[in-house]
């Protein structure tokens, strides 16, 4: 599923809102809060889980665009994809920040990992899952992860990011990316095996399968 | 064993590649590297498959289709909106800064017209034949002019608050410049061409260019003018092709018109521009104006901006009630914080044009500033032609008021409940009308409805046993649009208490005598204020003095009231100087009064302030906890403001909330005597406390309905037993009236069910040393039926006044409400319900007549505020009245012929806003 932005309805670009919200009109400022609202919340929540802390995370973070936090580089203005990727950096970063904050104060971070590590009762299921069981098979897995993994999973898979955005967005390196999505990706496999279609056929931890070899 | 290390290494990196090559991450270098490994391996090629088939599932089931709460996007918007104005720490700024700041927030009036020039003018400066609207209420917003500016949350509460506001032009400007005047059109309004008949009266008047300000003219009888709160929008016969058409053909000159005629003309602050003058230059964006020779004034957007005090601290607080001016200050020409006029302008009157994008479009070859100018109109008219489209959620008509501060129409069957504290201040009354008087259009955030109501002597008689009478009285409503809505006024009236019978008081003052409490003789106000109270009090009751300043010092310790000579002397020798430690005046005011607690007396702090704390601990939370301790061990404070500059409305009002004590504003001897004289028991002598009132409508019968005031006294439905929660407070002989605009649902009088249920709740005043935790409340209900409701002429006075001074109210509030009535209308009731009164009844109620009064004086000082709109500004308008209609289209599913007109209409406006940009930014 594509989670990336419709069309604008406005045909504005970012910056053209952005310059429109500052002259004075309010509506283009909420058109860039139903523009990035999403992705910044899915951001958050990877990060916080949905606890209510990431909306005030998000919540913070347009707030600090309505006030001018960011300018659209003389280089890229006009450019409304090259406007979206600055602004979309620019907002993400400052929604981890502020995430990290809320970790750091509120010590969530270790009460998460420990979650994480906990052993979890879902992948006992069995395949006949419905489509909304699925849904939660699948998004309780991707709970399971650890954040950093979660975060740049989130980043790639639903807000099509490339690497080399989300090391920008998380100040990671673009291997460490890599390496965490890869690793994301096989916990998700082998979380994941009971609803994967032709999960029963493949060998869900190839690299055992390699060492046993 | 390292070949096996480097293996295993070698197939960790092609399995992170192998994902980073099912998402296309590779370059053309590690694609072809995975694919030969894909080609030698089966394993890797399944989990290749299994990669995808995981993304796939993830994807199309991991992401979570997220979006803000309502609450969290209406408080993003609410912040952001505040924060979209300028805030800044005034003076703490070097003089450049401050007026580069100051201009900044002057600027944001280009979108904010709050008031609209309808009409006419005679020559003599007299209102003739005209219709005044509020228009425009698009926020007002600034740029920013400054990183270092600093911007509050809307919740915030600083003592000092900046408004942003339309300039309009002066008297002077005006009548200097009649021609320009004459030539401009003359915009919608409406005219009302009859009494009584509501279609004729809501008739729309097209807007006409030139020489069509006469055929306007022409058509307004004399004395038939209506002020007009808004339109109603509804489907008018006007014919729209006369209304593209005469609206800014060419040759229109308007007198913000672009070009050298702006030199000359009265005009707005808006857009970028500079002023400059012999002391200041104030650089701001946009178009600038020129003031010539005279002051000007700067009022009426609504919209405000906080300031952050002058020790840079922000104090967070619950409500938005500062009201403040932008200013020029006439001695030194130092713009800052100041009440109402921006005076002594005279000097400034050249208009520069440098604003960046100005300049900009002024180099670069001939082709690249067209190219620029292009963009710059596309995005300009895009921005203006989006701002006419509804907001997510929001309801289409209000777009034109954006403005969310009155209590809505609730459903009956949703909530059938109403909750809320009562509140027995006045303050807000008598601040509007010193403003008033004063010439200012008091702030709509400013205006609480249920103060107005308050400030009315009662009219329902006093219970003769028990606590409170409770009364109820329905009638159709008199005013809000179409006649089939009802007014229900519920009255709570407080017994009296004998002045004899009252206990004897322990009263500690607490005196501002700051600085700032030498401007227009505020502490001789304070000390009148002082001797008329003394004057009242006896032997049995006993006064403590505290001044405080940069710190407080006691006065007085606490002496009999029959001490005249020495309460006097030190009530004379108060000298003003310094700065204002509120903390430190209430903390040893506090100490001062719980040193001598006892049983059998009152105990009471006041606080007589202009109610601008600068020193020691602003924040208001941690006021609130130490006053509500001293509350709960018996000691209530009132609060007195006095001055007008500054006066801190809401700091006073809040501080008085939480001391269970009520909130006055004096502006003179008058209110003087009035506030602590009159209502000395009302003031002093509390009958009960936590007072609470819950509505309960009876769906069957009640279809909608709508409280008016008390926007921010609602309390939880679900809170109206809970004892621990806090509200107002009542004096003996006290009155709180609450009115609710009922809609009926149309078999209503078939129905035998009671029409509301009203329940009142209290407890019994504090005592010294008693806990008032262990208080138990009392509650007692009361039902109202549709049989007593009589007609409008039928009510009762109190009613009537009631439903007029609300009504003043919510036009000052510019609430949507009263959008289709007019001022003028409101004239006429409240005089013929004056001249009824007083045919029938021995004495004239002098509150009343007064209030007559300010209602003439309100439509004078708007008058005086008229702001002319631009060709583009009308344009935008009726942009805006097109969509709406449009959107009401298609929501009552109307034909296509009908929307297809309206579209193409709407089509051709935007052009129109297009061509106008296009002009200005030449």
């Amino acid at each position: 599923m594509d989670m990336t932005q419709a069309e604008p309805p406005t045909g504005l670009s970012d910056g053209a809102l952005l310059r429109a919200w500052r002259g004075g009109d309010s509506g283009a400022f909420t058109e860039l809060v139903r523009r990035y609202e999403a992705g910044l919340l899915r951001h958050a929540k990877a990060l916080l889980g949905g606890n209510g802390a990431h909306e005030d995370v998000v919540q913070e973070s347009l707030l600090k665009l309505a006030r001018g936090g960011i300018e659209i580089p003389a280089d890229v203005a006009g450019d409304p994809e090259a406007e979206r990727r600055v602004l979309s950096a620019w907002l993400h970063k400052v929604v981890r920040n502020g995430s990290m904050d809320v970790m750091k104060s509120e010590g969530r971070r270790r009460t998460r990992e420990r979650a994480a590590a906990a052993p979890e009762a879902a992948p006992s299921r069995t395949p006949e899952v419905e489509v909304e069981d699925t849904k939660g098979f699948v998004r309780a897995a991707i709970e399971a992860l650890p954040s950093d993994q979660r975060e740049v999973l989130a980043l790639r898979l639903f807000e099509d990011k490339s690497y080399r955005e989300i090391a920008d967005v998380t100040g990671k390196k673009v291997g460490t990316i890599g390496w965490l999505i890869s690793e994301g990706l096989r916990a998700l496999s082998s979380r994941l095996a009971p609803v994967l279609s032709e999960a029963s056929s493949i060998p869900v931890n190839i690299r055992t399968a390699n060492g046993g070899a | 064993m390292h070949e096996q290390n480097q293996d295993n290494k070698d197939q960790q990196n092609i399995s992170v590649n192998l994902a980073a090559y099912v998402l296309g991450e590779l370059d053309a270098v590690e694609t072809a590297e995975v694919e030969a490994a894909l080609e030698r391996s089966a394993e890797l090629r399944a989990e290749r498959v299994q990669l995808e088939s995981v993304i796939g599932l993830v994807r199309e089931h991991g992401a979570e289709q997220a979006i803000l709460s309502e609450e969290t996007r209406a408080a993003l918007l609410a912040r952001a909106e505040a924060g979209g104005g300028t805030v800044l720490s005034f003076f703490d700024r070097p003089l450049s800064q401050r007026m580069a700041t100051a201009a900044s927030v002057m600027l944001l009036v280009g979108m904010a017209g709050a008031i609209y020039w309808m009409g006419e003018r005679s020559s003599n400066g007299e209102a003739k034949d005209m219709q005044l609207a509020w228009g425009y209420p698009e926020k007002a917003s600034v740029r920013r002019e400054s990183a270092q500016e600093e911007r509050l949350d809307r919740n915030a509460s600083p003592p000092l608050a900046i408004l942003s506001s339309a300039t309009l032009p002066t008297e002077s400007a005006r009548t200097k410049k009649p021609q320009a005047q004459d030539e401009a059109p003359v915009f919608l309004g409406e005219q009302r061409a009859g009494q009584g008949n509501s279609d004729s009266k809501l008739q729309k008047q097209l807007p006409v260019a030139g020489g069509g300000g006469s055929a306007a003219r022409m058509k307004g009888k004399k004395g038939d003018a209506g002020l007009v709160v808004g339109e109603k929008f509804g489907f008018n016969p006007a014919d729209p092709a006369q209304s593209a058409k005469s609206s800014g053909g060419p040759g229109t000159p308007g007198p913000t018109t672009p070009g050298p005629a702006r030199k000359n003309a009265p005009s707005r602050i808006s857009g970028r521009g500079s002023y400059s003058g012999p002391d200041v230059k104030l650089a701001f964006g946009g178009r600038a104006i020129a003031v010539e020779n005279s002051p000007l004034s700067i009022t009426g957007s609504g919209e405000f901006y906080y300031l952050r005090e002058a020790q840079g601290r922000t104090v967070p607080g619950d409500r938005l009630r500062e009201i403040g001016y932008l200013g020029v200050d006439a001695v030194d020409k130092e713009a800052r914080i100041t009440g109402g006029v921006i005076s002594q302008l005279d000097e400034i009157e050249e208009v520069e044009e440098d604003g960046a994008d100005d300049f900009f479009l002024d180099h670069g070859s001939e082709a690249d500033r067209a190219e620029r100018r292009r963009r710059q109109v596309d995005e300009w008219s895009k921005s203006l032609i989006d701002s006419c489209r509804p907001f997510p959620h929001e309801e289409p008509a209000a777009m034109f008021f954006r403005f969310w501060g009155d209590n809505p129409f609730v459903h009956s069957s949703l909530d059938a409940q109403s909750t809320f504290g009562v509140d027995v201040d006045t303050a807000s009354y008598t601040l509007a009308r010193r403003y008033l008087r004063d010439g200012n259009l008091p702030e709509k955030a400013q205006i609480r409805t249920e103060e107005f109501l308050n400030y009315f002597k009662p009219d329902v008689a006093a219970p003769t046993e028990g606590t409170f009478r409770v009364q109820t009285e329905l009638a159709p409503s008199r005013f809000g649009g179409p006649n089939d809505k009802w007014m229900l006024r519920i009255t709570v009236r407080g017994k009296d208490v004998a002045r004899d019978e009252r206990q004897p008081l322990n009263l500690t003052f607490v005196v501002d005598v700051s600085g700032s409490m030498k401007q227009n003789g505020r502490l001789e106000t304070v000390k009148h204020g002082l001797r008329l109270l003394t004057a009242q009090l006896d032997a049995n009751d006993s006064i403590a003095l505290v001044a405080y300043s940069n710190e407080a010092r006691i006065i007085l310790p606490m002496t009999s009231a029959g001490s005249r000579a020495l309460i006097e002397e030190a009530i004379h020798g108060l000298q003003p100087g310094g700065g204002t430690n509120a903390e430190a005046g209430l903390k040893m005011g506090y100490a001062a009064a719980a040193d001598q607690i006892s049983t059998g007396r009152h105990h009471r702090v006041v606080l007589l302030s202009d109610g601008v704390a600068n020193i020691g601990e602003t924040d208001q939370d941690r006021i609130n906890a130490d006053i509500k301790k001293y509350r709960d061990l018996g000691i209530y404070l009132n609060t007195i403001g006095v001055g007008m500059d500054n006066h801190n409305d809401t700091f006073l009002e809040q501080l008085a909330n939480k001391g269970d004590g009520i909130c006055n504003y004096i502006d003179d001897e008058k209110e003087a005597r009035r506030a602590l004289v009159e209502n000395f028991t009302g003031a002093f002598e509390p009958i009960a406390r936590d007072v609470k009132i819950q509505v309960q409508f009876e769906a069957g019968v009640v279809r909608r309905y709508r409280q008016i005031g008390y926007e921010n006294r609602a309390i939880a439905d679900a809170d109206f037993r809970n004892d621990a929660v806090d509200a107002g407070e009542v004096g003996a002989g006290h009155q709180v009236t609450a009115l609710y605009e009922l809609e009926l649902e149309p078999n209503a009088a078939s129905v035998k069910a009671a029409l509301a249920t009203v329940r009142l709740r209290w407890k019994e005043p504090t005592g010294a040393g008693r806990d008032p935790q262990e208080d138990a409340a009392t509650e007692s209900g009361w039902t109202t039926s549709l049989n007593g409701a009589a007609s409008w002429e039928g009510a009762s006075y109190g009613f009537r006044r009631a439903v007029c001074v609300a009504q003043f109210a919510e036009l000052l509030r510019r609430s949507e409400h009263a959008r289709t009535d007019t001022l003028e209308d409101l004239i006429a009731e409240a005089q013929r319900i004056e001249r009824e009164h007083l045919a029938g009844s021995p004495g004239k109620d002098d509150d009343f007549v007064e209030f007559i009064g300010l209602l003439e004086r309100s439509r004078e000082v708007i008058l005086n505020r008229l702001h002319k709109p631009t060709p583009l500004e009308d344009c935008v308008r009726r942009l805006k009245e097109q969509r709406y209609r449009h959107h009401s289209c298609i929501t009552l599913q109307e034909g296509p012929e009908v929307v297809g007109r309206l579209q193409a209409e709407i089509s051709v406006l935007e052009a129109k806003v297009r061509e106008l940009v296009e002009q200005e930014s030449l």
